[in-house]
């Protein structure tokens, strides 16, 4: 039983990071992302059987927190922006402030690149680019076949592309 | 497998955006690779495809620390649960909550068979029958005062110590037959069953033999 509990912890550990940054690159907003990855893990604690390790309890964990992304989506009526003092606060570079600004400056651009994409598409690209999952996990999390995953993914990086040529052309 | 060369531009973006994932097989990506070395207009949206990659991958987000009131939450969550686990185990020491599920079922459709087969058999009385053809079963209701239930029970329980007595007297348990025999005189004297043992000489030897005797002894 202790045992039970040492893994739950661990899973904890190893998937609090990505996970929340994939809830918060999926909404843009801080209180909400910890709502959620705290909620999610909380499902785990009632209702997760012993069976949740490794890479099956990972792929349980994005699941649950990409169903409870949408619903919160659902209970949206406009689209998130994102709040540039949070991306001050998580990026406040003390030492070099002019580098600070222009990262921040990027970053913004890039979360408000991602938050132009509808969910559908938004969800396949993030679990793809920053989970490095492949078409397959991402099929099983979203619950999709494999060929809407790749067209999906494909699509996205299209409109990023759009999206984005101006910081690509200045570089 | 052949392979088919992309017609639409969503088609190419396809399969040059699966290209840059490793998610190609093994083929096309031989011959997407071909297409490539001679084409640049594929070759520059590769490129591009791969730019807004690295730039994505750029966007870095500092992810806090689980908060330890979330894990203090947590951990007593998954107490709670494993609780409930616990009790059901000391209840139903062998079953997990699956395995007494199945138990449950199997044990509701083995009545629903039983009661089936019960039904659908021949030798099964029909509503307002005998139970064997013409043969009635006469059902005797007696009606007795308590007084008269508790002689009755009183005669059965003496009965049923003088058939203990010949059993352990026939087993060589003397100790034992005499303590029976004890009870009887002491509790069960006025049941009218004694005649029973005044009447069989077996009975009657065993008790001049050795509980007569012992009595003297003591």
């Amino acid at each position: 039983m202790k045992s039970l509990t040492t893994n739950a912890l661990a899973l904890v550990h190893e998937n609090y990071g990505s996970l929340y940054r994939f809830v918060y690159r999926m909404a843009g907003n801080h209180e909400m992302a910890e709502d959620i990855v705290q909620e999610t893990f909380l499902r785990l604690a009632r209702e997760g059987s012993k069976d949740l390790s490794g890479l099956y309890g990972r792929r349980w964990l994005f699941v649950v927190a990409r169903n409870l992304c949408i619903s919160w989506f659902r209970k949206q009526t406009k689209q998130t922006e994102v709040p540039m003092d949070e991306l001050n606060e998580l990026h406040a570079d003390t030492d070099n402030p002019i580098h600070s600004l222009t990262r921040q400056e990027r970053d913004r651009q890039v979360q408000s690149a991602i938050a132009s994409l509808p969910p559908v598409l938004r969800e396949v690209i993030l679990l793809r680019e920053f989970e490095e999952m492949s078409y397959e996990e991402i099929a099983n999390i979203v619950g999709c076949p494999l060929g809407t995953v790749r067209s999906r993914i494909a699509k996205a990086r299209d409109l990023l592309k759009q999206k984005l040529l101006p910081m690509m052309e200045a570089e | 497998m052949n392979w088919n060369k992309p017609k639409t531009e969503q088609e190419w973006l396809e399969i040059l955006s699966a290209y840059l994932d490793h998610e190609l097989p093994e083929q096309d990506r031989v011959e997407l690779e071909h297409v490539l070395k001679s084409d640049p207009v594929r070759r520059q949206q590769l490129i591009e495809l791969r730019h807004t990659s690295r730039l994505l991958r750029e966007y870095e987000i500092m992810a806090p620390s689980p908060d330890p009131v979330f894990i203090h939450r947590f951990v007593e969550e998954q107490d709670k649960r494993q609780s409930n686990t616990r009790w059901f185990s000391f209840r139903f020491p062998a079953l997990h909550w699956s395995q007494f599920s199945i138990g449950f079922v199997t044990g509701i459709l083995a009545l629903i068979l039983v009661q089936q087969s019960w039904m659908a058999s021949p030798d099964r009385p029909l509503s307002g029958m005998p139970a064997s053809g013409n043969e009635s079963v006469p059902v005797v209701n007696i009606y007795m005062t308590p007084n008269q239930a508790e002689d009755l029970l009183q005669q059965v329980t003496a009965k049923g110590l003088i058939n203990q007595m010949k059993t352990q007297i026939h087993n060589g348990k003397w100790e034992e037959a005499a303590a029976s025999y004890n009870l009887l005189i002491r509790d069960y004297a006025d049941s009218g069953v004694l005649s029973e043992i005044e009447n069989d000489i077996r009975l009657q030897t065993f008790i001049k033999r050795y509980v007569e005797k012992r009595r003297l002894s003591l």
